[in-house]
């Protein structure tokens, strides 16, 4: 046993910062990879094929940040976890970057004791039941068992929903994601509930993806985002920048396969971005390529979203909310300046 | 006389009775698991056709239930080192083994069984435990979790019994009070809570945490079973021990512990048998032992419906283990209560 | 007395030679110093970190959340329950649903492992193979994995509730199992004739077996069919209705329901648990010695008589104290309830965890609340131990 803690035990020794670095920072460096809790089972976000592969748009924002950091992708080291396990593991430290579609809420900043980057995904919280239901609204759905993750804003939202419409719906609780499509396909449940996005997700894996209808009530709203420990703001910072970063870099044309191109670009804003002028890297702690290295592996926003969640990707999703703000979205990036 | 004939004639009859209903069930399963199942490497359109078991879900997926996602390329270092420390247990189940070289074994198994598994030296490739899984990690943490869990288990065994009142009350709270929760709590302890126990900068994996989880949990269990073994050997022996001028430590290692352990063969080796099936319990806390990789298999939309072949596959796996344990400890009692001329 | 002058004696005499060091009792309170140390020194280096950690990340520590309203539904309860309600009292509702399913589960276990464990000693081979056959099969596989298997086939291979299966009203389907209950709403009246009705017969079967001098089962019997008669009465009057579960478009409305979540960790609690029950049963059967059952056929006791009067009170202290420890086990063994979907007290806790983030103080409820109920049960099995043996002596 004593063999198996002193594998185990990674002891970041010292951790006597100043003010002016962040401790999350100096861990990640000497560990030489950045911890991201993700969900691993749901397409789209995060999923992890037999190989051990890991793909999705939680895993390339993990892969971005990584890059941030260290100017290598591959040093993001995914850990799978259960809606369950995320909170404790972000307290803990176990993980120091949390990607696992979890909505900012105001308790969970409050009472996990955690700060959320701004929002990765605009999604909301939809049902979705067999088409030969001919079930048209959310309103039909009295008295209907209900399939929901635990530990989930989700679960509140059904009962909000419920009480507001004055209907019965029941809650059938099933841990694991795997799981609880698989009760859901079995008529387990009349209707399985998630954001929107997740379940498009689900029903693109299925054989007969037309078998399924999402119904058009949308209960709530899930801004997803990255979220970090609440105590040391410098490491939010890095990873909330990250993400305007990508938005930013869409914005101003700068994609995974342009940006080399895009280096000799005359735009200040884009020579800004990319570290060509200015020192907005060193300002964060890290090297002033930051944002080059981070397209450079993954793409800006829109290039991510494409890959994992948009048109051309089995969940077939319209960019909605996520599209920029100059087009009628959500995406809007703080000057980065 | 008579009585007799009609004793033997009612017994035919349930006999006759039981191979009915025995048939009955049986022919159905034989008919969906032989008769009527999908054999070969196959893709999953093979079984569309068929209401039997649908066996090609095993070659498809049985890597991934095996091994876990560890590298498709360096598979021969789970297995090799599933081998070793398995290999070292059945050799450990004998004897007629029992001896100085064993426990050099014993501590080269482990090193050699981490090296394999881990890498990152003597040019093999470095694979984070994050990526093993399936059988090596039941096996593990079976193992280490048996192996350390006995001696703390002797030790607070002893505790229990000390006529020192305080080391008696802690060793009897914490028998106690691990024996009254289930280990699901122990594990979401481990999990969840013990790093904010820790200073920050500490960071255990997941895997050492359930492991530490099971050994606690299994000690406080092997404790009880030590403890009855104890109370058994005659107060008789201590005093003469005592007269003789052996020390206290001799007296346990010598005297008391052989005979103890020979009284209780059977509940220790049951509770061996039953950390093995505990471990599958950490898949709860997503930690990719056999049932958790199974699981994972499942996951497949194309191979979903299969669950029972695959859930078959696993339970024959845990079913050989634990029935080899059995077996084992029955024969172990034979040897020993046959050797001692006890009954 | 003399020996403890004698250690008196030897212990002045070993302390005036060789000096205080090994004087025993000396040897033994610094052990006891050192081993509080110890334990001070651990429980202070894991609440001090807890303390930092706690401070470090400006979190609440404390149980005022288990006043708040828990704000998520809870599928299945034994007792009133609406998100309205408190943490703490989903916290009693998931230690409701705990207790509910073991002692269904208590009482299959019970059955099932006496039978197996009688069988296994039968004089019919046939009968022996299948009941040893049952022990092995069940008590070698994990119970996870067991009750895996079993919500898998309540889900997956049953009917869908459209095309349930229809016993005497009883549906079986993928989204349960729904019985026929009868519901009462009496007038004064008719309470009265069918208690005067049921009153009647109970009496007649009460004479009846006071002439034969019948033993408790058929007492039991008895108060079974005055139970009957009654109810028989009261639909007659039509002041009882029998509510069939019907299904409509989503769900069974009517009757009383057992979901699959609780039907899989009933059923497969208790066939695990029977495996071990059985072992026991069998061990304390063979424990009686084979001349007691031949002394009481030769002093003219019937096979029935032998069994009751002189082996199961043998038996039965043999076979106590390890079934509670099984009984034990299979409370504790509940909490796997969680990896199902059984919204059992871990998997209340689970989710309050989660909503509130506050781990410790979870997890520690489960552990205390488990601890508890442990606790008692071992208490009430050794007040019954302690009643069987005495009577035995």
């Amino acid at each position: 046993m004593v063999t198996a803690l002193a594998f185990g035990i990674a002891c970041a020794g010292a951790t006597t910062a100043s003010a002016e670095t962040s401790q999350t920072l100096e861990a990640v460096k000497k560990a030489g990879a950045v911890k991201c809790g993700a969900n691993g089972q749901l397409a789209g976000f995060s999923t992890v094929d037999s190989a051990g592969k890991w793909t999705g748009l939680d895993v390339d924002f993990c892969r971005a940040v990584a890059a941030a950091v260290f100017g290598d992708a591959s040093k993001a080291e995914l850990v799978p976890m259960t809606s369950q396990q995320r909170f404790p593991a972000i307290q803990s430290g176990e993980i120091q970057l949390l990607t696992h579609t979890v909505t900012a809420t105001l308790t969970r900043e409050a009472s996990v004791g955690m700060l959320f980057a701004k929002p990765l995904f605009y999604d909301g919280q939809a049902f979705m039941v067999k088409k030969s239901l001919n079930v048209t609204s959310a309103k039909e759905l009295d008295g209907a068992s209900v399939c929901v993750k635990p530990g989930t804003v989700t679960e509140q939202n059904i009962a909000d929903f419920a009480r507001a419409n004055g209907i019965k719906l029941e809650p059938v609780v099933i841990e694991q994601q795997q799981q609880v499509v698989e009760a859901f396909l079995n008529d387990r449940c009349v209707v399985f509930t998630d954001d929107s996005t997740a379940l498009a997700s689900v029903r693109s894996e299925q054989g007969t993806p037309d078998d399924f209808v999402i119904l058009p009530e949308v209960l709530s709203k899930e801004p997803l985002s990255p979220g970090v420990r609440a105590d040391d703001p410098r490491w939010f910072m890095i990873v909330d920048w990250v993400r305007e970063g990508l938005v930013a870099a869409e914005e101003l044309g700068v994609t995974q396969a342009n940006v080399d191109e895009m280096k000799k670009s005359q735009d200040p804003a884009v020579q800004r971005l990319l570290g060509i002028s200015g020192d907005l890297g060193s300002l964060l702690g890290l090297g002033n390529d930051w944002m080059y290295n981070a397209i450079k592996s993954v793409g800006n926003y829109g290039d991510i979203y494409e890959r994992n969640v948009g048109k051309t990707s089995p969940l077939k999703q319209e960019r909605g909310l996520n599209e920029q703000w100059k087009k009628g979205g959500l995406m809007y990036a703080n000057p980065l300046i | 006389m008579r009585s007799k004939t009609k004793v033997s004639a009612g017994n035919r009859l349930i006999t006759v009775l039981v191979f009915g209903v025995v048939a009955l069930a049986l022919y159905p399963l034989f008919r969906w698991a032989v008769i009527d199942a999908v054999w070969g490497n196959l893709g999953p359109e093979a079984c569309k056709e068929t209401f039997g078991a649908c066996w090609p879900v095993i070659s498809e997926k049985g890597s991934l239930i095996i091994f876990g996602r560890y590298p498709a390329a360096e598979l021969w270092r789970p297995a090799l080192a599933s081998a070793l420390l398995l290999g070292t247990a059945i050799v450990t189940a004998m004897p007629r083994f029992w001896n100085k070289a064993l426990l050099l074994a014993w501590i080269a198994a482990p090193l050699l069984f981490l090296t394999l598994m881990g890498g990152g030296i003597l040019g093999l490739s470095s694979v984070p435990s994050s990526q093993w899984g399936g059988l090596p990690i039941t096996i593990m943490l079976s193992v280490f979790g048996i192996g350390c869990a006995f001696p703390l288990g002797i030790l607070l065994a002893c505790g229990r019994l000390s006529s020192k009142p305080v080391i008696r009350w802690v060793a009897t709270s914490y028998i106690e009070a691990v024996r009254g929760v289930p280990l699901i709590t122990v594990l979401f302890m481990a999990t969840f809570i013990l790093p904010l126990l820790l200073p920050s900068g500490w960071n255990i994996s997941a895997m050492v945490r359930a492991q530490v989880a099971i050994i606690l949990f299994t000690a406080a269990y092997l404790a009880e079973v030590v403890r009855a073994g104890m109370q058994t050997v005659p107060k008789g022996q201590f005093e003469a021990c005592e007269a003789l001028g052996i020390s206290r430590f001799e007296t346990y290692v010598k005297v008391v512990l052989p005979q103890a352990l020979s009284m209780v063969i059977a509940p220790t080796i049951n509770t061996f048998v039953t950390v093995l099936k505990d471990t599958s319990l950490v898949a709860i806390v997503s930690i990719s032992e056999l049932l958790m990789t199974a699981r994972q298999a499942l996951a497949d939309p194309v191979w979903r419906t299969h669950f029972i072949e695959v859930y078959v596959f696993i339970a024959v796996i845990y079913f050989v283990f634990c029935f080899a344990m059995g077996k084992w400890s029955k024969s172990l009692e034979r040897a020993y209560i046959f050797s001692k001329g006890r009954e | 007395m003399t020996i403890q002058k004698i250690e008196n004696i030897r212990e002045v005499e070993t302390t005036r030679t060789v000096g205080i060091w090994w004087n025993r009792r000396f040897r033994a309170s610094i052990q006891q110093v050192i081993v509080i140390l110890c334990l001070v020194a651990v429980v202070w280096f894991f609440a001090s970190n807890a303390a930092v950690n706690i401070d470090r990340q400006k979190l609440n520590f404390g149980f005022d959340f288990l006043w708040r309203e828990a704000g998520f539904g809870i599928g299945e309860s034994l007792v009133a329950y609406s998100s309205q309600n408190s943490f703490a009292w989903a916290f009693v509702v998931g230690l409701a649903n705990t207790v509910g399913v073991s002692l269904g589960a208590l009482i299959l276990t019970t059955v099932i492992g006496f039978a197996v464990g009688i069988g296994s000693l039968s004089m019919n081979t046939a009968v022996r193979r299948v009941c040893l056959t049952y022990v092995a099969m069940f008590r070698n596989v994990p119970l996870l994995l067991q009750l895996y298997l079993w919500y898998s086939i309540a889900t997956g291979l049953l009917p869908a509730p459209a095309g349930a299966w229809n016993f005497l009203g009883i549906y079986v389907s993928r989204v349960g199992v729904y019985l026929p209950v009868v519901t009462f709403s009496p007038t004064p009246i008719s309470a009265l004739t069918s208690l005067a009705v049921a009153g009647a017969v109970s009496l007649g079967v009460w004479w009846f077996i006071l002439q034969r001098n019948l033993s408790l089962m058929v007492v039991l019997s008895a108060a079974a069919i005055a139970a009957v008669a009654w109810i028989a009465t009261m639909l007659v009057a039509g002041d009882a209705v029998i509510d069939l579960p019907v299904w409509q478009k989503f769900r069974f409305n009517g009757g009383m329901k057992f979901s699959p979540e609780f039907c899989a960790l009933l059923l497969g609690l208790s066939v695990y648990t029977a495996s071990f029950v059985a072992e026991i049963v069998r061990a304390g059967i063979v424990a009686v010695k084979k001349g007691q059952k031949e002394a009481a056929q030769a002093l003219g006791l019937t096979s029935g008589q032998t069994m009751r009067y002189v082996v199961v009170p043998q038996a039965a202290r043999v076979i106590i104290p390890p079934l509670t420890s099984q009984y034990l086990n299979l409370v504790k063994n509940s909490s796997l309830g969680v990896a199902i979907g059984y919204p059992d007290f871990v998997s209340i806790g689970n989710t309050t965890l989660n909503i509130t983030g506050r781990a410790i103080e979870c997890v520690a409820i489960m552990m205390a609340v488990y601890l508890a109920l442990s606790l008692t049960i071992s208490a009430l099995m050794n007040i019954y131990n302690k009643k069987m043996a005495l009577r035995t002596r």
